[in-house]
């Protein structure tokens, strides 16, 4: 291979420069260095088997990838991932901003005060948003989320075994990683029948449900997973019923026109946060929300940055209350999480100050009123809304043809009860003629 | 609105009932573009980062990120990519999820890899439970403790908890190995896993790997690799050939994808095939060329992220891989491991290396702790000094093993020049410890705040 000026591996060094550094520090050979490595162990054939790739070659071979995604025609798949308006602004001033991604946890704080205080005006907008008093700098995405909110509420009782109960509307990957978080530890997770009619879920319902010890958690997601929204409110004074802690699953441009979850009186809110303007990426550029009210403030899971004092008397921020952490407390702390989702939450924070208030109803408005032009022209020949509860965004039809092929979300894997039917989501993105399109498509199903 | 967007109205949310509505305000202190992008721009120059300065933060592989993974990143198909868009649909992404997990299993000596967790910490805990379901199969359900070396990671203890599983710590011995007489007294019918990084956190090789994979092996547990200090040995030494049945690796580390200022990063986990059908579902398959997902049965121990894990991370992962090859991977461990030889012994000198005898690996750990009885100066004192030199500091205070340490990982991706300005910057401080202290105890005084009060922080939480 030709020498170039990254070096094999990104190592500068050449074999000269490696040789002599070796005979400064004793050794022979460069490799001595692995003399304490039982030799049996050394690996026989190189693993890969094959030669590295020039950038020119990755470049080429990551062009002909990503050309294999489907993108000729609009989307209408949502379920907990929105295909929102990317602003540019954001791309630039964050997630491309070396200074901001090729660092580590900001450990040191004199050294870390852009990301601290990027963090710390994220926790700002997430407590404005959510109306709750403490935000944490993130977590990895909504379903772990979810699941970190019930073990913190499980922590904060007295209880060392109970029940969770959660309603069937809530995402359902959510509710299957949450059984996953929840299978080794003394709480059972008791699933709520949506309204098969509203498909909301009803207060009574969570108030009848029985269990064999204490309820710990009741969670409930609004919008549900169905779109549809939901009587928080009623959900909570349940819950209240119950002596349980309410968890509100939220999706955070829905609150600039929804009740706020502390206006509902959930304890934790939670949420995926990718809807706050992060590219897509198939999923995998999620942000973990979660906010609590001040009484879980010591334990909450993850990282947290306060503001503070530098020893000259100026306003400076760093990571605080660490004695929750593992680092710290090792098996005993409040959760396992070290590395978090810090540029996915700056980012996050930026989007809600570049939009504010009026920008986030803006993105509910428009996607609704896209849901609106749907369901005017849906004919019933061809389709119908699948339940009688309001939407806010999304929409789940019955259809007399299958759909698979258009680019709606069947939810029969989902909801066996659900055969017929299709999660349709809008977005602030899609135009008047997308809604149009996606009509006629239907109507040809 | 500003434009953003093509903005229309709907009378369903003009309408919204009272209970449904939104009461309370909302004040989220905007900023026009143009103020917001300079806030931030001035925001992320006020860190330091791998793409500014020497990184040598232990245990957090801090190498350069090559830019190539950035560019790739950038394609439309991978951004733009809906995580519920049939398989048919997005088979370049499906496929750099293939033949990354290929890849991982090939560089680890494992036989399925489990590409979901998001994080190292989130993978361990994938694992343990994978172990759990193990063992709870095949009727051993006792098996509830989880043995893990004094100086291990915190997130190994912290892990176990949260899969309610027992932590009983095994001692090192004077050098800076695992104990193996303490590890057999701590075997039994109830063990379920050793959790072990090798080399280890003091950047030491467990030259005793066969005999403590054999007395794991022989009481019925499994072996965990923690995969954060694989950069030590990638393309030489497989944890699946040293007897580890399972493992995560942290692509934030050897992997070379950014950290993100702390995350996004991704922990995928490997496993022998004996533990492969517990793992997470769906999974990915391959026939006759074409990707797609297949459910897992009730063997798994289900889902673990709520999409297919962080994509865009997994994604620079392949490019990296594709960029090294073979000789590239060994070229990454031969070079860390020499630097970080190269710059032990150029510390030692200055500051004792406790366990430093013999050849380190990818990090060692230096002690402050002469100095500090000596001078009053401390390892925190040290690294705050180093930040005012435009340098990161060392991981202070970890591995517990070591009194005021101080752990050095200068990656394979720095110079021989930049090693030998550290070096000289650590003699200067050294003498500064004993001619000004005071400046130490003072330090940094040219980043921008000064010594931050992170007690006053903890005492009188301001968090919003
Ligand atoms: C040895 C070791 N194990 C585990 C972890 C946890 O990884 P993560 O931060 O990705 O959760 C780290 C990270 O610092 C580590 O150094």
């Amino acid at each position: 291979m030709i020498p170039t000026s990254s070096g094999v591996g990104f190592v500068p060094h050449s074999d000269a420069q490696l040789d002599a550094m070796a005979r400064d520090i004793g050794l022979a050979r460069p490799e001595d260095v692995f003399s304490e490595i039982p030799k049996h162990l050394m690996a026989a054939q190189p693993p890969l088997g094959r030669a590295g790739l020039s950038q020119d070659d990755i470049l080429r071979l990551g062009m002909k990838a990503a050309a294999r995604t489907r993108h000729d025609r609009p989307i209408f798949l949502g379920g907990g991932f929105y295909d929102r308006f990317v602003p540019p602004a954001l791309v630039e001033a964050i997630l491309r901003r070396t200074d901001y991604y090729s660092a580590y946890t900001p450990y040191q704080p004199e050294a870390s005060q852009g990301l601290l205080q990027g963090l710390f005006e994220y926790q700002r907008g997430i407590c404005a948003l959510t109306g709750l008093d403490v935000s944490n700098a993130s977590l990895y995405d909504g379903a772990t989320a979810l699941a970190e909110a019930v073990l913190c509420l499980y922590g904060a009782s007295e209880h060392t075994r109970g029940a969770v109960l959660v309603s069937a509307a809530v995402h359902p990957h959510y509710r299957a990683v949450l059984r996953t978080y929840l299978s080794d530890i003394s709480l059972d997770l008791i699933e709520i029948p949506y309204c098969a009619e509203g498909g909301n879920t009803l207060p009574d319902a969570v108030r009848r449900a029985r269990s064999n010890g204490p309820v710990i958690a009741v969670v409930a997601q609004n919008p549900n997973f169905f779109g549809v929204m939901e009587d928080m409110r009623g959900i909570a004074s349940a819950a209240k019923d119950h002596e349980a802690g309410m968890v509100y699953v939220f999706e955070p441009t829905s609150l600039s026109v929804l009740a706020s979850p502390e206006e509902t009186g959930a304890d934790i809110a939670v949420a995926e946060g990718q809807s706050l303007g992060l590219p897509l990426y198939y999923g995998g550029l999620a942000l973990g929300v979660f906010a609590a009210r001040e009484k879980f403030l010591r334990r909450l899971p993850g990282r947290i940055v306060g503001k503070t004092l530098d020893n000259q008397g100026r306003e400076a921020y760093c990571l605080t209350l660490q004695t929750r952490e593992q680092h710290i407390r090792r098996e005993k702390a409040t959760s396992n999480i070290c590395t978090n989702h810090t540029l996915c939450a700056i980012y996050a924070g930026a989007y809600l100050r570049l939009l504010g208030a009026d920008g986030l109803r803006s993105v509910v408005e428009t996607s609704a009123a896209r849901m609106d032009q749907f369901l005017d022209g849906l004919l019933p020949d061809f389709a119908a809304p699948r339940f009688s509860s309001p939407s806010l965004f999304e929409v789940v039809i019955r259809s007399k043809r299958p759909l698979d092929h258009l680019p709606v979300l069947p939810l029969r894997s989902y909801y066996p009860d659900l055969q017929d039917a299709y999660l349709v989501s809008f977005t602030e993105r899609r135009t008047t003629a997308d809604v149009m399109g996606l009509l006629s498509e239907i109507s040809r199903a | 609105m500003s434009g953003l967007f093509h903005c229309a109205s709907s009378p369903r949310v003009e309408r919204l009932s009272e209970g449904l509505a939104r009461r309370a305000p909302l004040d989220l202190s905007v900023l026009p573009e143009n103020d917001l992008v300079r806030h931030h721009v001035n925001l992320s120059r006020k860190n330091l980062c791998v793409d500014s300065s020497f990184y040598p933060l232990g245990s957090c592989t801090m190498k350069y990120s090559p830019k190539a993974g950035e560019a790739v990143a950038a394609e439309r198909g991978f951004s733009s990519a809906h995580p519920w868009q049939k398989p048919e649909e997005v088979q370049g992404v499906l496929h750099v999820l293939g033949e990354l997990s290929r890849d991982l299993a090939a560089l680890t000596g494992m036989d399925a890899m489990c590409l979901y967790p998001a994080a190292g910490a989130h993978g361990e805990l994938c694992a343990l439970k994978t172990a759990r379901q193990y063992f709870r199969l095949k009727n051993d359900p006792n098996r509830t403790e989880v043995l893990v070396p004094e100086n291990a990671h915190g997130t190994n203890p912290a892990s176990a908890a949260m899969a309610k599983l027992q932590v009983v710590v095994v001692r090192m011995n004077n050098r800076g190995r695992v104990d193996v007489e303490d590890l057999r007294k701590k075997l039994s019918a109830r063990t379920a896993v050793l959790m072990l990084t090798n080399p280890n956190t003091l950047g030491l090789f467990e030259t005793e790997i066969d005999t403590v994979a054999k007395l794991v092996h022989d009481a019925g547990g499994l072996l965990y690799y923690d995969g954060a200090n694989l950069n030590a040995i990638l393309g030489r030494v497989r944890p699946g050939d040293m007897g580890f049945d399972m493992i995560h690796v942290n692509l934030h580390k050897t992997f070379s994808i950014p950290h993100g200022g702390g995350g996004p990063g991704a922990g995928p986990i490997g496993v022998k095939a004996h533990l492969a059908p517990f793992l997470p579902g769906p999974f990915l398959v391959q026939e006759s060329n074409r990707w797609s997902w297949t459910e897992a049965d009730s063997r798994s121990i289900g889902r673990f992220h709520g999409a297919h894990g962080n994509f865009l991370n997994l994604l620079k992962a392949w490019v990296y891989l594709h960029l090294l090859g073979d000789e590239g991977a060994r070229r990454v461990s031969l070079a860390a491991v020499l630097n970080a030889n190269y710059l032990q012994e150029k510390i030692k000198p200055l500051l004792p290396v406790p366990y430093g005898a013999g050849r380190c690996m990818h990090e060692f750990v230096a002690s402050a702790l002469p100095l500090k009885d000596e001078t009053g100066v401390s390892a925190m004192d040290i690294a705050k000094r180093i930040l005012d030199e435009g340098m990161y500091a060392p991981t202070v205070y970890f591995p517990l093993l070591v009194k005021e340490a101080l752990m050095v990982e200068p990656t394979e991706t720095e110079r021989r020049e930049t090693l030998d300005r550290f070096v000289a910057l650590m003699r200067t401080i050294v003498e500064e410890a004993r001619t000004h202290p005071e400046r130490l105890h003072d330090a940094p005084v040219r980043t921008p705040v000064g010594r931050v009060d992170e007690v006053r922080a903890a005492r009188n939480p301001v968090l919003k």
